[in-house]
């Protein structure tokens, strides 16, 4: 090799090296946020100047003094709300265990061993080993309760882990899940329960060593899981098994011989058989139920990482059940009107290009989970609309006993109470109605009870006319008592809102001469409690003269002798209510192309199955993404941007009057680049901004507790800074993530709105302590379907349960400063083909379902935040859609603060424009932090074309305003005066790249000088 | 005249670049990425190295002004790479987590076809810098 050659080939490698550093220099610049939070790095820092009293500079104060205490709380609260979130469905006297069965327990089933805790992906558990408050299992949580467990079955099950893994393929490696796992999009659900023979293959004695340890707990586990789906019927079951198995949430052949064959060794052997369900999607369990040879049934959610601590406390009595189904367990899933359109459903005219892939035509209307199954049911005891028609029963004429095998609301306890509904007062001015429920412990054990206060509403012939549906029950409010012993009684009082009984009329004229409004029917309403909505359908079906088994006493009726299209024809904050959604009806686009179910006829109304729809051109100007186009619009010389106004946004921390002349004072001082480049490069924070002082707020998931990152990441180090949050760097805890607390539906499944506000407390406490202020904790979807795999990071099949345990939840968080938001809004009902799929309901359905597991946080919470939905509002994208963002959100419920999108990550679909003028404060994409990035991504997101657009302009202010105000108002503040400032700081990694700049930038210059030396002295030669 | 190893590593450089110019433009359409849609950069970047690459070829090592051509090529090479890699990160983190299906699996697989080729053309092409192609 030639000299010439080697310097050449020195020259290459050194200009080639300065690409790479040129080039990583973008990318730094453009994923900045993102490496520093991977690398734990921080690239600006508040300065404040001069002295200042630190006493000042903290408004939100911890509960706690350590981190010691901060993480034994959350324990504590993991393992309280378990013993009262999960669900005692079936108790033939077998529980609680005596303190000798305790001793001698044998766990069956693999999940028994390696359970479900959390999902797959979303509100996966976060182990913690080694802190003041490690995460525990099953085996771990008995153990620490003094449990003793069968060690050759543990042994067993270990040996067989192989067999019950599951290899998940991604992109860089495998992912290898011991427990079971949630069937991928598309994917179906494979058992994994070893069977007897391997069982037997494993060691063939196994059963004698249940001699001994004769207490069997069963474990049986449908995993959950973000982007991942159950699909109905045996479409949703692995092929190549041989299991029987008719549904991926029904049991298969294993699941049962091990059932089976637990029963018979509890029989030989002398003991008891409990079976544990480690589900948070309801699975049909009716041959478990049914099983003689099954002792108990206990339904224990996804318990997070100390939840089994209560469960074993369950188990031993130590704590009473009193947690009740947030779901209907039917004998059928498949056979709901819901289920009849669910899954891959694609248009005919599907475009992936601009994500148009499925239609989803919600057409059961307002008969989800037990508003469906209730009301048929009354329906046929009451022998009207076809109720007892063959369609969609399980065989036969439809019978409520085949179709249901626990109702919503059902719960069983150590001990029984009576509930008294002593009072009821309707105060319609008001808007309230107040029920006194006297509940007294008639058993032997102490104990909790929730009061479930339903309403049945009077199904008119303006209804019929109007296409308004009723539920035959409604839950209306609860309350939950405190403990009770034996013999004692306690008065529960419940204020319920009588804005969740009024409905909704998408035909009746309203005062701004439209059409839409809220009613409430002439007839009798009837007010009652009960153990879940069958009882109280049933008390309601008495009290109506019906002869069936419900008690009557336990009803209060109240006459309304005109109908009432006026006391909610306003929001609570005086806003006019219309029709904001009717682009959600497929009719209104396709004329009579669905028919929605009518309880006024069942059988003729049943819903089909909508596929292949094709969307027309009307709709495709809609499905394009491009609705708004920006042009000149109003005077621009109006807007001011980049004043000198002397504020920061410390100057107006803790304003919370939205009225302030100093929020536009403060806003103006933002540039017009900055506001376009924050809302359209968001990503996973907000970034700090200059011109305004404010800092990075970290955005965090989720519904389980704040766990995108580790305690210490953001934590204040400086223990001299006067941060009484401050932690060392070598704080025992500074490894903590707090994705530990019991799924949603376990918090909903508690009925105790005190636990869910704690939950919220505990939370805003981690978020000083961490300082990561942003929390997506509110996971109000409501569970359309129990194939929704994502079914665990929400809370019921119900709105208002899972409206007011999420407004609990926030309503505590905020005391800390979180910026605490719900999510997705809205109608997220699936995750196949999340991003794009158009779904299609009535307004009825949309407001009095959907929407209503959303609008008390917003209303009664004041949740400073709120993420939108990766699927499509009708033919619109929820960003883009007006009527559900400004409309309904914004003006009939006040919402006020920072709203960002899902992770949308294509820049057409994001739809920026429509979505800024909505309110959508940031967008989740990220880079550099230029308008020309900004531009370049969003091609018409240029500066030229917004500066023209005054209205688009004021749209931008008023979402720096909400969004600053958000913050302003959070514990994000904390440690910031009006002297502060943001500098940039130079990270480790930014010395590295201009390091490596000019290391080989000389190595190139060096080698191309001595190649062309070389080259001479070669010539010459 | 004696071919040396110069051909074979030129020769190399120029076919990973070009597959690597055609699965971006492959992964250009796919419906995930379709919206971003074709930087000019990148194929700017990818031609002129390919470009260089041919007069490298041509020249013969005859001009010794064409040198430059066997460091530039690497460089652009090297360069595009890693604007395609930046402009995919935002999608392999979505595909990674949110949008893992089999569809974007596959609209993923050709993006990180062409950035591999992208990257392993300008390692060929550093190690190309050191050889000589005729003699």
């Amino acid at each position: 090799m030639s000299k010439r050659a080697v310097w050449r080939g020195v020259s290459a490698v050194g200009a080639t090296f300065l690409a790479l550093s040129v080039s990583a220099q973008a990318v730094v610049n453009d994923h900045r946020t993102d490496i520093d939070k991977f690398l734990g790095t921080s690239s600006t820092r508040v300065v404040t100047d001069g002295e200042v009293d630190t006493s000042d500079m903290y408004t939100y104060q911890s509960d706690y003094k350590t981190t010691t205490e901060l993480v034994q709380s959350i324990q504590d609260l993991g393992e309280r709300m378990e013993e009262e979130g999960a669900v005692l469905l079936k108790n033939d006297g077998a529980l609680p265990l005596s303190a000798d069965e305790t001793k001698k327990v044998t766990l069956l089933g693999f999940s028994s061993y390696y359970p479900i805790q959390g999902g797959d992906m979303g509100s996966s558990l976060t182990p913690n080993e080694g802190t003041d408050a490690d995460t525990v299992d099953l085996v771990g949580a008995l153990t620490a309760k003094g449990y003793k467990i069968n060690p050759d079955m543990q042994k067993i099950y270990q040996s067989l882990e192989s067999t019950f893994s599951t290899e998940v393929e991604t992109w860089g490696g495998t992912t290898t899940y011991t427990h079971i796992t949630a069937p991928k999009i598309g994917g179906v659900f494979t058992s994994k329960e070893p069977s007897q023979a391997a069982l037997d293959g494993a060691d063939k004695g196994w059963k004698d060593s249940t001699k001994d340890y004769n207490t069997i707990i069963v474990t049986i586990a449908r995993s959950a899981s973000e982007n991942a789906n159950y699909t109905p019927g045996e479409a949703g079951v692995d092929p190549s098994q041989d299991l029987h198995q008719t549904d991926p949430l029904g049991l298969s052949d294993d699941e049962r011989d091990l059932i089976s064959t637990a029963a018979s060794l509890a029989d030989e052997n002398g003991g008891k058989l409990v079976v544990l369900l480690n589900n948070a999607s309801a699975m049909e369990v009716q041959e478990i139920e049914d099983n003689e040879g099954v002792d108990a049934i206990l339904q224990i959610g996804l318990p997070g990482g100390y939840g089994f601590l209560g469960v074993a406390d369950l188990l031993s009595g130590a704590a009473n059940p009193s947690g009740h189904l947030t779901d209907t367990y039917a004998v059928k899933a498949s056979l709901s009107p819901a289920a009849q359109n669910y899954g891959d459903l694609r248009w005919a005219n599907a475009n992936d290009e601009l994500s148009i892939n499925d239609a989803l035509v919600e057409a059961e209307g307002i008969y989800n989970g037990y508003k469906y199954y209730e009301t048929r049911y009354a329906d046929t005891v009451l022998g009207q609309g076809n109720a007892d028609a063959e369609v969609s029963s399980t065989g036969g004429a439809w019978n409520y006993d085949n179709e249901v095998t626990y109702t919503f609301g059902y719960g069983l306890s150590y001990t029984t109470f009576e509930q008294t509904l002593d009072s009821l007062d309707v105060d319609r001015e008001g808007r309230k109605v107040t029920a006194k429920v006297t509940v007294k412990n008639t058993g032997d054990v102490a104990g909790k009870d929730a009061v479930q206060l339903y309403v049945s509403l009077p199904y008119t012939d303006h209804d019929r006319e109007h296409g308004v549906e009723k539920s035959a029950i409604q839950l209306l409010d609860y309350g939950k008592t405190s403990v009770l012993d034996p013999g004692a009684s306690e008065t529960v009082t419940i204020e319920a809102d009588m804005d969740y009984m009024a409905s909704w009329d998408s035909e009746e004229d309203n005062a701004t001469g439209t059409k839409g409004t809220y009613i409430l029917d002439e007839g009798d309403y009837y007010f009652t409690v009960g153990n879940g909505a069958h009882e109280a359908v049933n008390n309601v079906l008495a009290a109506q003269g019906a002869d069936v088994e419900g008690n009557a006493d336990q009803v209060k009726s109240w006459n309304l002798s005109d109908l009432d299209n006026t006391t909610f024809a306003n929001t609570k904050n005086g806003t006019a209510v219309e029709n904001q959604l009717a682009d959600m009806d497929l009719n209104y686009w396709m004329p009579d192309t669905v028919t929605y179910l009518t309880r006024n006829d069942w059988e003729g109304t049943f819903p089909k199955t909508y596929e292949n729809l094709t969307a027309t051109d009307e709709m495709l100007e809609n499905l394009d993404n491009d609705i708004y186009e920006i042009g000149a619009n109003g005077d621009p010389s109006t807007i001011t941007w980049g004043a000198d106004n002397g504020l920061t946004l410390a100057n107006l921390k803790g304003v919370t009057d939205r009225d302030d002349a100093n929020w536009d004072a403060l806003i103006d001082e933002m540039t017009l680049d900055e506001a376009m480049i924050r809302t359209g490069f968001g990503g996973t924070s907000t970034k700090p901004v200059e011109s305004i002082s404010s800092p990075e707020t970290i955005q965090n998931d989720g519904p389980n507790g704040i766990y995108s990152y580790p305690l210490s990441q953001y934590a204040n180090t400086d223990t001299a800074s006067g941060d009484p949050c401050a932690i060392s760097a070598d704080d025992k805890n500074a490894g903590y993530k707090a994705g530990v607390m019991t799924n949603e539906t376990v918090i909903a499944q508690t009925f105790n709105k005190d636990l869910a506000h704690e939950y919220g407390q505990v939370m805003g406490n981690y978020s000083l302590w961490s300082n990561l202020t942003i929390w997506w904790g509110i996971g109000t979807n409501i569970h359309r379907l129990p194939y929704n795999a994502r079914n665990h990071e929400y809370y019921s099949e119900d709105p208002v349960l899972s409206s007011f345990q999420g407004a609990e939840t926030v309503k505590g968080a905020q005391q800390y400063g979180v910026i605490a938001a719900s999510k997705h809004l809205a109608f997220n009902d699936t995750e196949v083909n999340r991003t794009g799929v158009s779904v299609f309901m009535t307004e009825q359905q949309a407001r009095e379902n959907e929407l209503r597991a959303t609008q008390a946080t917003i209303e009664d919470g004041k949740a400073l935040g709120v993420m939108t939905a990766f699927n499509r509002v009708g033919v619109t994208a929820s960003n883009a859609h007006k009527g559900l963002l400004v409309n309904i959100l914004h003006k009939e419920w006040g919402f006020y603060g920072l709203i960002s999108e899902d992770f949308i990550m294509d820049p057409v679909y994001t739809h920026l424009k429509e979505a800024v003028q909505n309110g959508v404060t940031m967008m989740c994409n990220t880079g550099d932090n230029t308008i020309e990035a900004v531009s370049a991504y969003y091609t018409y997101w240029t500066k030229d074309a917004v500066a023209k657009d005054a209205g688009l302009q004021e749209s931008l202010k008023d979402d720096m305003k909400q969004q600053f105000y958000a913050i302003a108002n959070s514990n994000a503040m904390d440690g910031i005066v009006a002297s502060s400032h943001l500098e940039a700081v130079r990270t480790w990694y930014d010395n590295l790249v201009t390091g490596m700049e000019v290391v080989f930038g000389l190595l190139a210059l060096v080698g191309l000088c001595m190649m062309f030396r070389s080259g001479r002295k070669q010539d010459n030669a | 005249m004696k071919n040396k190893s110069g051909v074979v590593t030129t020769c190399l450089t120029l076919l990973l670049a070009v597959a690597g110019l055609i699965a971006y433009f492959v992964n250009a359409r796919t419906a995930f990425f379709a919206n971003l849609g074709i930087d000019p950069l990148i194929v700017g970047l990818t031609v002129v190295s390919i470009l260089a690459l041919v007069c490298w070829f041509l020249a013969g090592g005859r001009n010794r002004i064409a040198d430059v051509l066997p460091i530039i090529a690497p460089a652009c090479l090297m360069a595009a790479a890693v604007v395609l890699l930046n402009s995919r990160i935002n999608g392999i983190a979505s595909i990674m987590t949110f949008t893992n299906n089999a569809q974007n699996m596959a609209d993923l697989g050709s993006g990180i076809a062409a950035i591999a080729a992208l990257f392993l053309s300008a390692v060929v092409g550093m190690i190309n810098g050191f050889a000589d192609i005729r003699k």
